[in-house]
C-alpha cells in the first residue's frame, strides 16, 4: 500500500521512538530499524510474528486467520494507522 | 452420551461449547459461534493444490547424484513426514468429530484432515519419482525405531482420547472393562485428555515438521530436489494454517471464552503442556542427530538444526501462553523465512516452474469506496 506523508510514531518498549509514514507496513518499519521479528507467512495466517501492541490502530492487508490475543498485532500484514506503542520482548 | 450421526435434540449451536455439548445436527454456517473456523475453512479451500501439478522429474537426476548420507537425510525425512501425515489424515476425524458441538468447527476438522491426505498423496508422488520400487521406502517406515518412537508420542494422546471417548459414548461415566483395560471414565478426565491431545497436535504442527522442512529447503537452496521443495513449501503453508487452528482452540479454551471447566483444566495442565513442548523439542533434536549421523549437508548441520528447533519452540510456546523454554533469541536459519512466506511462493520464476497461482481464491471483502464509481 502506498504510504502517505502523515507521520506517526512507533514507540517500542517505552524507550525507542520510530517516526515513519502512516500506512507503512509495520514489519518493514521494525526491520528497517533493526528489530528482528520472526515471521513466516506474511499473510496473517501463521501468527509467527505476533507482537504485543499496548496502544494504537492498524489495518490488515490480509484478513487475519491467525490467533490475535488481546493487545496483540501481526506486524507482517499490519498497516500503521496511528501512533503505536509496542512491547518487543526479544 | 451416545454419539449419533443425526442428533434429534433441538439445540442452539450458538450456545454450545466447542466440545462435549450436544452433537452437531444440521451443518449450517449462516450463524457461527466462532467465525474463525469458517474463515480457516475458506483459507484452506483457497490453498487447494494437487501434488501432480508439481513437476518433480528433475529431482530424479538430483537424487541419483546425491551421496549416501544425503540420501539418508532426504529419505528419512520423507518417511517421517509420511507417517506423521498418515496419522494426521485420520486422527482429527476419529478423535474429535464425535466430541464436537459446533458446525463450523466440525467442518473445519474435516477440511483440515482432508488437506493432510493431500500431503500423504504428495509423498507417494515424490517417492514414485525417485525410485522404481516405492515399497522399499514405505515398508521400512513401521519398522524404523527412530521414526516410530516420535510418531508414537503423538498418536498416544490421540489413542488415549479415542479409547476414553468411545467408552464414554457407549457406557457413560463410571468404571468400565474394555479391551485396553479397566477405564475409569469421568468428564473431567475426558476433558483433560482432550486438552492434552489438542496440545500434542499443536506440538506436532508447531515444531515436529520443521526439521524436515529445513532439510528440504536446504537442498533446494543448492538447487537440488527443487520439485520436492515446492511441494514441501505448499505443505508448510497448510501446516501453518493447521497450527493456527489448534492455537485458536487452545487459546479459546484457556482464556475462558468457551467451556469454563475446560479453562480450569487448561490451567491445571499448563506445566504438563510446557513439558510436552520440551520433550517434543528434545525428540526433534535427537532426530537431527539421527539425520546427520553419517555426515552433514552443505548449509546445514546438527548444531544449527538443534538451535533452530529450540528457537522455533520458544516462538510457538508463547503463542499458547507458555513461557519460553530455551531462551534462544536469534533465528539460526534466517533463509527459512523465504521458503515459509506465502506471497513469495515463487521468487525466481525463470529457474523453476511457477506454482504461485491461486486455485479458487476469492476476495470477498467489499468496502464502500469500492462502489465509488457507480452511479444510479
Amino acid at each position: 500500500m502506498k504510504s502517505d506523508e502523515t507521520k506517526v510514531t512507533v514507540k517500542v518498549n517505552d524507550s525507542t521512538e520510530i517516526v515513519c509514514n502512516k500506512n507503512e507496513n509495520l514489519l518493514r518499519v521494525l526491520e528497517k530499524n533493526g528489530y528482528e521479528i520472526e515471521y513466516e507467512c506474511q499473510e496473517a495466517h501463521c501468527g509467527t510474528c505476533r507482537t504485543i501492541m499496548n496502544e494504537g490502530e492498524v489495518e490488515y492487508t490480509y484478513e487475519p486467520v491467525a490467533y490475535i490475543g488481546k493487545n496483540e498485532v501481526l506486524p507482517c500484514s499490519a498497516i500503521i494507522k496511528s501512533d503505536l506503542n509496542l512491547t518487543i520482548e526479544w | 452420551m451416545a454419539y449419533s450421526t443425526f442428533s434429534q435434540e433441538k439445540n442452539d449451536a450458538l450456545k454450545e461449547p466447542m466440545f462435549f455439548g450436544n452433537p452437531v445436527n444440521v451443518a449450517r454456517y449462516d450463524q457461527q459461534k466462532f467465525e474463525i473456523f469458517e474463515k480457516l475453512i475458506e483459507k484452506q479451500l483457497s490453498f487447494f493444490w494437487r501434488p501432480e501439478e508439481i513437476d518433480v522429474s528433475k529431482d530424479r537426476i538430483d537424487y541419483g547424484k546425491m551421496s549416501d548420507h544425503e540420501r539418508h537425510i532426504f529419505i528419512s525425512n520423507l518417511k517421517y513426514q509420511t507417517l506423521l501425515d498418515s496419522i494426521q489424515g485420520r486422527s482429527p476425524n476419529v478423535a474429535l468429530l464425535p466430541l464436537v458441538s459446533l458446525p463450523e468447527l466440525e467442518t473445519w476438522i474435516e477440511t483440515w484432515a482432508f488437506s493432510e491426505t493431500i500431503h500423504s498423496r504428495s509423498y507417494t508422488h515424490i517417492i514414485r519419482n525417485i525410485t522404481n520400487d516405492p515399497s522399499l521406502i514405505f515398508d521400512d517406515i513401521v519398522g524404523n525405531k527412530d521414526i516410530v518412537e516420535r510418531a508414537e508420542y503423538t498418536s498416544r494422546y490421540y489413542d488415549d482420547l479415542i479409547n476414553y471417548q468411545q467408552a464414554y459414548n457407549l457406557h457413560g461415566e463410571g468404571v468400565h472393562k474394555t479391551d485396553v483395560g479397566e477405564l475409569d471414565i469421568n468428564m473431567h478426565d475426558l476433558k483433560r485428555k482432550l486438552y492434552m491431545c489438542l496440545m500434542s497436535v499443536n506440538v506436532l504442527e508447531a515444531i515436529r515438521f520443521y526439521v524436515s522442512f529445513a532439510c528440504s529447503f536446504a537442498f533446494a537452496e543448492r538447487g537440488l530436489m527443487e520439485g520436492n521443495a515446492k511441494i514441501i513449501k505448499l505443505i508448510a503453508r497448510d501446516e501453518q494454517l493447521h497450527l493456527s487452528s489448534t492455537q485458536h482452540m487452545i487459546n479459546l479454551i484457556r482464556t475462558g471464552q468457551d467451556d469454563p471447566e475446560m479453562a480450569e483444566i487448561a490451567e491445571e495442565c499448563k506445566q504438563d503442556a510446557a513439558d510436552m513442548f520440551k520433550e517434543g523439542a528434545e525428540q526433534e533434536k535427537e532426530w537431527a542427530e539421527y539425520l546427520f549421523k553419517d555426515g552433514s549437508m552443505l548449509g546445514l548441520n546438527k548444531e544449527i538444526l538443534c538451535q533452530y528447533v529450540e528457537y522455533i519452540t520458544d516462538v510457538r510456546v508463547k503463542a499458547v501462553g507458555i513461557d519460553p523454554i530455551f531462551n534462544i533469541t536469534k533465528n539460526p536459519i534466517p533463509w527459512m523465512k523465504t521458503w515459509l512466506a506465502s506471497d513469495t511462493v515463487q521468487v525466481a520464476p525463470q529457474e523453476v516452474e511457477i506454482s504461485s497461482y491461486l486455485v479458487g481464491q476469492v476476495d470477498s471483502e467489499v468496502n464502500v469506496e469500492d462502489l465509488g464509481d457507480f452511479e444510479l
